[in-house]
């Protein structure tokens, strides 16, 4: 375990998945909150602080790109990681540009995970 | 269907070939015997104006006779003879005496000659062939007159006296010799004894001589002598229409045949065009049919396989984390036979999570973007993800080549070519990458050492699902090809020349001029 206090948002209907995720990175040092769905994942990023999103592309109630077009600027919106199991990337990017940080294609290799986390809170702005 | 130029029948040749050799042996058959009936005709009529003309100067023999009666009579009195023998002119008729070897005019009538004058020429031929009848002298055509000759000597006439007499014509008017009756169907020349040339010429009804076309010829006897009618026909004897009957059967016939021709090679032409279309129309069905249960087949496959590829990543990816989290433990643990079993579950989940990456590649319905590439760029990156095992050596010729295609699509072609290649050669080898460009079209040659192809199944390689491999989805060559044929290109793939095997994708780079980098 390592002292990478990241606070981060695991938003993935898939149970398994969240989970999983979620300890790895809990391993790693993060903080880590889970949500089950795009609503509860945008509930959380409006009222709580987090450097880092990793959102699902396909999830109840609310996709992750809903997620990210329909985040209020206040508090600053964390780095967002998407990930899916389709093949989304090219459209992801030209729909949502600069916005999003990195998208991952499922299944993602755990270490590479981590690193894109690591990467992505390195490269917020901070104020 | 293909328009091409055909060949007639055979049938159509063999009887078309038959009816022209009847109709044209029909001719000859015909011909032939119309051209006898009409010779026939001919000689017939020529027979009969020869009779007639015969007839016509078998007078002289009366006007010479009478005339040696009175010789007789008055015992060769000249005298006598011109009170009692006087003709018009152009008639000439002469009482000539045999003095020693001359002939001498000793009384007569008629322009151009004197008593006492010596015969010569033609006119003393004539008399020194006389004898108890008369006979004709040579005939003979100055241009402009034709002059005839005839002579009486002895014994009608007292021995040493010839009665000689001449007349002079414009062979081309009219006389009784050519007016008659048997020469109206005829163009007739009469000509004097000896050969039948202009200078010979007596009377003609035709200016242009000599006579041409189907002739006759007849003697003219004219007292001892004989002289030459020749005639042709003025019209067919035997009609117009018997006359051309021949080449009227030789038209029909011909015209015949060839509308026979038609109609068999139209019937024939039929056939086969029919023929061939149900041939054709049968290949494109069986073509077709193939294709819908090829089509069928991987629709029904591939909607199976992205269910499977999507559904089957959620659980992956979470078995890779637990596997990820547990390792963790493991290690805390220093549990180093557990730590073996966590390396094989890992494999077995990565492998896993490879066939899903393939079977959604090959799913993928994606129009390829086109961007300006560096061949040589691209397969460095491809060696630096997937660098190749030990005892493999790689080599690569790009020469420089740049080209307009899919980013993604191509390096996931030269990926899997050069996945390919490694699993071919598990015991090492070489594998040699190269790149050339002509004709805006640019090759990707990757040829291996490896265990090579079998020529059985060569074709059937790009098919998906098709594998010679213990391990493999059998998708990798799909893939290649699937992407290749979205870039208008082609895969082929063939034994190498020393072996192994060599895969070359070839793709169009038309865009390339259009699009610079």
């Amino acid at each position: 375990m390592s002292d990478f206090k990241v606070l981060v948002l695991v938003a993935d209907d898939n149970e398994g998945i969240r989970n999983t995720t979620a300890a790895i990175l809990r391993d790693d040092g993060c903080t880590v909150t889970e949500v089950n769905d795009g609503e509860a994942a945008l509930d959380a990023l409006s009222h709580e602080a987090f450097d880092v999103a990793l959102l699902d592309v396909r999830m109840p109630k609310l996709d992750g790109i809903s997620v990210v077009t329909d985040l209020s600027p206040e508090p600053p919106p964390p780095a967002i990681v998407m990930v899916s199991a389709y093949d989304f990337g090219p459209d992801i990017r030209q729909h949502l540009g600069e916005r999003v940080f990195k998208y991952l294609k499922k299944p993602v290799p755990p270490k590479e995970l981590i690193a894109v986390v690591h990467s992505a809170y390195e490269a917020m702005p901070r104020s | 269907m293909a328009k091409r130029r055909q060949r007639p029948s055979l049938l159509t040749v063999s009887v078309v070939l038959i009816l022209f050799v009847v109709s044209v042996v029909g001719f000859v058959l015909t011909k032939r015997n119309t051209d006898q009936q009409e010779q026939a005709l001919l000689q017939s009529n020529t027979g009969q104006a020869a009779a007639y003309a015969s007839e016509i100067f078998s007078g002289l023999s009366n006007t010479l006779g009478s005339a040696a009666a009175v010789v007789t009579t008055t015992n060769g009195s000249p005298a006598a003879f011109e009170k009692a023998e006087v003709v018009p002119a152009p008639l000439v008729l002469l009482l000539v005496k045999k003095t020693g070897a001359d002939y001498v005019v000793i009384a007569g009538s008629g322009a151009g000659f004197r008593t006492g004058q010596i015969l010569e020429g033609n006119a003393l031929s004539t008399v020194e062939h006389s004898g108890a009848k008369y006979n004709a002298g040579p005939v003979d055509f100055n241009g402009k007159l034709s002059t005839a000759r005839f002579a009486i000597g002895a014994p009608t006439t007292p021995a040493g006296l010839v009665i000689y007499e001449q007349f002079s014509l414009d062979p081309f008017t009219a006389t009784p010799v050519t007016t008659g009756k048997p020469f109206v169907q005829l163009k007739v020349a009469l000509y004097g004894s000896g050969p039948t040339s202009m200078s010979n010429l007596l009377v003609s009804t035709s200016r242009s001589l000599p006579l041409t076309g189907p002739t006759a010829h007849a003697s003219v006897p004219v007292g001892t002598s004989e002289w030459t009618l020749i005639a042709v026909a003025r019209s067919p004897f035997i009609g117009g229409f018997a006359r051309s009957s021949s080449i009227i059967l030789l038209v029909l016939g011909l015209l015949m045949a060839l509308l026979v021709a038609i109609a068999i090679e139209t019937l024939v032409r039929r056939q086969r065009y029919a023929e061939e279309l149900v041939q054709e129309r049968t290949e494109e069905l069986t073509r077709s049919q193939a294709a819908q249960v090829r089509r069928e087949r991987l629709s029904a496959v591939g909607e199976m396989a992205t269910v499977i590829g999507h559904e089957l990543r959620n659980p992956l990816g979470a078995a890779i984390n637990l596997l990820f989290l547990a390792r963790n433990k493991v290690v805390d643990l220093g549990d180093t036979e557990l730590n073996g079993y966590l390396d094989r579950a890992e494999r077995e989940t990565n492998r896993a999570a490879g066939l899903c990456e393939d079977l959604t590649s090959y799913m993928r319905e994606r129009q390829p973007v086109f961007v300006h590439l560096n061949l040589g760029e691209l397969v460095a990156e491809v060696l630096e993800s997937t660098p190749p095992p030990p005892g493999i050596e790689v080599s690569v010729e790009d020469n420089g080549i740049g080209l307009q295609a899919d980013r993604a699509q191509l390096l996931q072609m030269l990926t899997n070519v050069i996945t390919n290649a490694y699993q071919a050669m598990p015991d090492g080898g070489s594998l040699r990458i190269a790149g050339s460009e002509s004709d805006g079209t640019v090759e990707i040659t990757a040829e291996d050492t490896g265990v090579g192809i079998d020529p059985a199944v060569a074709e059937r390689l790009t098919e998906p699902f098709f594998t010679t491999k213990p391990v493999g989805t059998g998708l990798g060559l799909a893939i290649v090809q699937r992407f290749a044929d979205a870039h208008g290109g082609t895969v082929r793939i063939e034994s190498g020349p020393e072996g192994g095997a060599r895969v070359i994708i070839r793709l169009p780079n038309a865009i390339a001029e259009a699009t610079p980098s």
